[in-house]
């Protein structure tokens, strides 16, 4: 038996308030500077989904062959940083930061962010934007989602992974932290900037499927930015590189 | 011991009982073979269909090359990558330039747009951000936005330079064979973006599919959490005998089949009168639930009576008519040649022996020229003949025209075939009833007295008047050593001893007086014959008498006695013009 929906959110704008809501919230009144960093590391994780694209044996494609007009070194299936990592920002605020909650696009045969890390309390909303049905399985959830659906949550427990039986290449982690005060997601070169953050002393952990892979903690000065000298690694460089 | 046609007749069943087998034999086997080869030629269905999917994915990548070397493509897709929001002119720019390509795809393909879903094409961007598309059936349900394709692998793929294919189920219905490549916009760079070509199997597709490969095919979706199979296309030929009308399918059907499930081949079903194998159509459908089955329908022949029935001239043609012609002119001539062999030449062989005999050409049938039975035949006339030359001879059987003899023989007897020409007795019966021998008086005049108690039967010598009685007893013995009878069988075992009474009675002129006792005994006989063969005829026998009978013979006895010089005369039965008559003949010895 299907649950309940809980919530049907449909309206663009209303994703996007969900979103900057937490942002306007946190950076409170005293609003300082700007944060800029880098992640790396990204290009040596593979997402799950993908990766399991590459498995000829499970029988996926019956032709995949490269370009060679593509050099190798970028035909290695890699994760996106601005879909794939999230960066959760700890720090001075609370829950109320993430607004109405936390939402998980379904669009592109994939989910948008994959991850999202929020502290007990945040629901979750699940948003089909692409032109069909998906249905997504997790904690007790076992739904359809058509065009244009949404599915509000209270996520229970430590660490939600969502799937979908229509499309499998979608899955999508939720963890469920304390402290967390927001949701960041790299630019897809893997460049960070945060701007209008208060002084104060933040961690930031990021993370990739549901699972951190590093964290950093800085401090804010007031009326003045910060700069990671060191990136924010999320997997160790690669020994080599080949398309994949 | 006609051994060859016995011989032959006892082939021709075996023969005949061994076609009725081999035709069993035959029906089974071809039914076996018949589900055998059924059983192959859907694995191979199955491997053609497999095939013609991959082919047909080459194909489609190999033209959607047009697409992804384009220029105005190309252009707008590295526009896209610039913007955080698409442009809308860029939009509108790719997505007429994609109608204009979609045409020039489907030209290369040539089996797109016959009644089904034209190619839909798709141009992304870096980001997997749908930059235009054109001839998407859910197109009403797209929001450019938010439209995106880059979190499928095989566009993932596409973004970092691959070519590939997948297929696609949306919702758990319909199926898409989906090809992607790269879009390179600068040498040694990462791909600008990537282009997709989507064909949707539908009916039209598997009409393709089975102009081309003569396989009946049905792609259905058995989704995991669906309610049901749910068929998607489906295509038979059109001489096929195979049909997917009302034809429905369990999913525990494949759900419970573990080599389906594990390897995406199931082993072979029987649903009604088809046999059906399933795979699941590689690609992310595998997850999805899509898959294609092939159909045969095993043709069998039910009994030896369907073999005709279901044969067309084409096959009543190859029957090697002159080959079957041939066995059945060898065994007729075969089983002729036997017959004549074994029958017709030993026959005639003994019809010529026989005729010589007869001719006196031969005292006996030469029996080292007969063969088989007639041998046993011939050895057994021999002996008769030795017999009745060791009895002194038979009476001559040359038969006597009694009208030659007796005179003209009157031209409507009454009621009797007993006409051989005696004077005419007009007298009627004593008895009054209507005379049978109007030609026999009532006193056959002079003839010696005849017994006066005829009543019993003169074959028992006891039974006769007094005075022959005692030679009546004896009478087979003189007979037999006289030679004056003939024609009472072989009474050789009889002669043992001529009596005493008779050697009396020779001494003392009694000879006459036996002999005619013999002849009375005789004419009784004869008049016993006479009346059968009237009974057999048809002819009233009422009236007749044995005095009567005996007086007109004893009275023909004397005419022909004077008239050929003769010792006796025997009277023979026999049938003339279905009338009972007699033949008399003269016997001299």
């Amino acid at each position: 038996m299907r649950p309940r929906r809980i919530h049907v959110l449909r309206s663009p704008v209303a994703v996007a308030l969900a979103l900057l809501l937490p942002l306007a919230l946190s950076m409170g009144a005293a609003r300082a500077g700007d944060l800029k960093a880098r992640v790396t590391g990204f290009e040596n994780l593979r997402p799950s989904a993908l990766a399991s694209a590459t498995a000829a044996d499970k029988k996926l494609f019956t032709l995949r062959e490269f370009d060679p007009l593509v050099p190798p070194k970028y035909t290695t299936i890699t994760a996106k940083p601005d879909k794939d990592i999230t960066l959760a920002i700890y720090g001075a605020g609370d829950k109320s930061a993430f607004g109405l909650g936390a939402v998980i696009r379904l669009a592109g045969g994939r989910a948008v962010p994959s991850t999202v890390v929020i502290p007990p309390g945040v629901p979750i909303f699940l948003r089909n934007d692409d032109p069909f049905i998906h249905h997504i399985v997790g904690p007790d959830l076992s739904r359809d989602l058509r065009p244009g659906e949404s599915h509000k949550l209270e996520p229970k427990g430590k660490l939600l992974t969502f799937t979908d039986t229509l499309v499998p290449s979608v899955k999508a982690w939720v963890v469920v932290e304390d402290g967390v005060i927001a949701n960041r997601w790299p630019n897809p070169d893997g460049t960070i900037r945060i701007a209008d953050m208060a002084d104060a002393e933040y961690s930031i952990k990021a993370f990739f499927e549901g699972t951190p892979k590093s964290t950093v903690t800085f401090k804010v000065p007031p009326k003045g930015s910060v700069e990671l000298k060191e990136p924010i690694a999320v997997a160790p460089p690669a020994a080599s590189s080949g398309g994949k | 011991m006609m051994l060859l046609s016995r011989f032959w007749y006892a082939i021709l069943g075996v023969a005949l009982a061994a076609a009725v087998a081999f035709l069993y034999i035959s029906i089974h086997q071809h039914n076996r073979i018949r589900e055998s080869d059924t059983r192959l030629i859907i694995d191979h269905d199955r491997d053609i269909v497999d095939w013609y999917m991959r082919i047909d994915a080459r194909r489609r990548l190999d033209a959607l090359a047009i697409v992804s070397i384009d220029d105005q493509v190309r252009t707008n897709i590295v526009k896209a990558n610039a913007q955080e929001k698409i442009p809308a002119d860029v939009r509108e720019a790719t997505k007429k330039r994609l109608n204009e390509l979609a045409q020039k795809f489907a030209g290369l393909i040539k089996d797109e747009g016959k009644g089904g879903n034209p190619i839909g094409l798709f141009a992304v961007d870096g980001r997997g951000r749908v930059v235009g598309y054109v001839n998407f059936d859910r197109s009403g349900q797209v929001k450019d936005d938010t439209f995106e394709l880059g979190g499928f692998p095989l566009v993932a793929d596409a973004l970092h330079g691959w070519l590939r294919d997948d297929t696609w189920v949306l919702d758990r219905e319909s199926i898409y064979r989906v090809v992607a490549r790269p879009v390179v916009a600068a040498e040694g760079a990462p791909p600008a973006g990537a282009v997709i070509a989507m064909r949707r199997l539908d009916d039209s597709y598997a009409k393709n599919l089975v102009e081309r490969t003569e396989v009946p095919v049905l792609f259905y979706v058995n989704a995991p959490d669906g309610d049901g199979v749910k068929f998607a296309a489906r295509g038979v030929p059109d001489k096929s005998d195979v049909s997917f009308e009302g034809f429905t399918l369990d999913a525990k059907l494949l759900a419970a089949d573990k080599t389906y499930m594990e390897n995406g081949s199931s082993s072979l079903k029987q649903i009604g009168p088809m046999t059906l194998a399933f795979s699941r159509i590689i690609g992310m459908s595998w997850e999805s639930g899509a898959g294609f089955a092939v159909a045969r329908k095993v043709t069998s022949i039910a009994d030896p009576s369907a073999v005709l029935a279901g044969a067309d001239e084409s096959d009543k043609k190859a029957v090697p008519m002159g080959i079957v012609i041939g066995i059945a002119l060898a065994g007729i001539f075969i089983g002729l040649g036997a017959t004549i062999v074994e029958h017709g030449m030993p026959l005639g062989r003994l019809s010529t022996e026989a005729r010589k005999f007869s001719k006196g050409e031969q005292d006996a049938l030469p029996l080292a020229k007969l063969a088989g039975p007639f041998r046993k035949i011939g050895q057994d006339v021999n002996d008769g003949v030795e017999r009745v030359i060791a009895k002194g001879g038979g009476a001559s059987r040359k038969a006597a025209d009694l009208e030659q003899i007796l005179g003209p023989v009157p031209k409507e007897p009454t009621m009797s075939a007993f006409s051989f020409g005696l004077a005419p007795e007009p007298a009627p019966s004593s008895k009054g009833g209507p005379d049978l021998f109007p030609n026999l008086g009532p006193a056959a005049g002079g003839a010696p007295e005849p017994p006066k108690a005829p009543a019993a039967p003169p074959a028992r010598p006891a039974a006769p008047p007094p005075k022959p009685a005692p030679a009546a007893a004896v009478i087979s013995a003189p007979v037999a050593a006289s030679d004056e009878e003939e024609g009472e069988g072989d009474d050789a075992t009889m002669v043992q001893k001529i009596p005493d009474e008779l050697m009396a009675a020779a001494k003392s002129g009694e000879v006459r007086a036996i002999e005619s006792a013999d002849e009375l005994v005789q004419w009784r006989t004869t008049f016993e014959e006479f009346v059968s063969m009237r009974q057999k005829c048809g002819e009233p026998t009422t009236g007749l008498s044995f005095e009567k009978f005996q007086g007109q013979l004893r009275k023909n006895k004397e005419q022909l006695v004077k008239q050929y010089n003769c010792k006796r005369v025997k009277f023979t039965v026999y049938e003339k013009d279905g009338k009972a008559a007699l033949k008399a003949t003269p016997i001299k010895d």
